[in-house]
């Protein structure tokens, strides 16, 4: 006895034989593999080394800045004590 | 049936050394049978295709953090992430109406006239088995497998298997009978 259940599953599998990846399918993998999210592009580690770098830059020349500020500063306040030497009135014995 | 002829370990190496032109050779090798086997299973092409495409995603960050074991080969893993990837989508489809495709008639799929009317068919007509008896009616009655292979990528024993299958051929007929 025929199972028509049976019969129209294989007459189905027979016909989506002819089932095809679309022509761009490929393509579109590899595109998605290479995109920022998932792919090479941008990996997590190269966007540490990168911001460290970034970071390292900024830290040096606020450094920088303040060395200079604190030289500034120092050199104003010796001409400062130098000057006020200079104006101490003499005692007059 | 399951264990697709493909020697794919050169290129898998290649991946894992970094080389991403590799995993097109992968993709070349298995995405035809893949895409079948999701459309059927979706009964729609594009969301099949959707479906093979998260996949292959999955592949390359297994492969690439070194998380693929190589116990199976690329494509026999490929197959299964494949599988359960449509029942999952088949569950969320089950949740939310589905979706149209509005760029439907845009896709250039070379699938043959009766491919596409076969896909809507099975779409159709197993539509309202619950995922896990479709996916299991679907992997033995239109790709082939025997209840074991079944049992391996749904990750049941075959006994649980061979429920489903008598369930959603029972569900069917039923169905047959009433119309």
């Amino acid at each position: 006895m025929s199972d028509p259940t049976k019969e129209r599953l294989e007459r189905l599998r027979r016909a989506s034989l002819g089932v095809r990846p679309s022509a761009d399918f490929g393509d579109r993998v590899m595109t998605t593999l290479a995109s920022p999210r998932s792919g090479e592009v941008v990996r997590p580690s190269g966007f540490w080394q990168v911001t460290s770098r970034l970071r390292f830059v900024g830290i040096a020349a606020i450094a920088a800045i303040v060395t200079l500020f604190v030289a500034i500063k120092s050199d104003v306040e010796t001409d400062d004590l130098v000057a006020s030497s200079y104006a101490t009135p003499e005692v007059d014995w | 049936m399951t264990q697709l002829p493909l020697d794919l370990d050169d290129a898998v190496s290649r991946v894992k050394r970094g080389d991403i032109s590799a995993f097109r050779l992968i993709v070349d090798a298995t995405s035809e049978r893949l895409v079948r086997l999701s459309s059927r299973m979706m009964g729609d092409q594009t969301e099949g295709e959707d479906i093979v495409q998260e996949a292959y995603v999955k592949a390359y960050e297994a492969l690439t953090n070194d998380r693929f074991d190589g116990r199976s080969s690329i494509a026999t893993w490929l197959y299964r992430v494949v599988a359960n990837g449509c029942i999952d989508a088949m569950r969320s489809r089950a949740r939310r109406p589905k979706a149209v495709d509005v760029h439907e008639n845009a896709v250039v799929a070379p699938s043959t006239v009766d491919a596409r009317l076969a896909l809507e068919e099975l779409d159709g007509w197993l539509n309202e088995l619950p995922p896990e008896q479709r996916a299991a009616l679907v992997l033995q009655a239109v790709e082939g497998l025997s209840s074991r292979e079944i049992g391996e990528i749904l990750d049941l024993t075959e006994g649980a298997v061979e429920q489903r299958l008598v369930r959603a051929r029972a569900a069917l007929r039923e169905r047959r009978s009433a119309s």
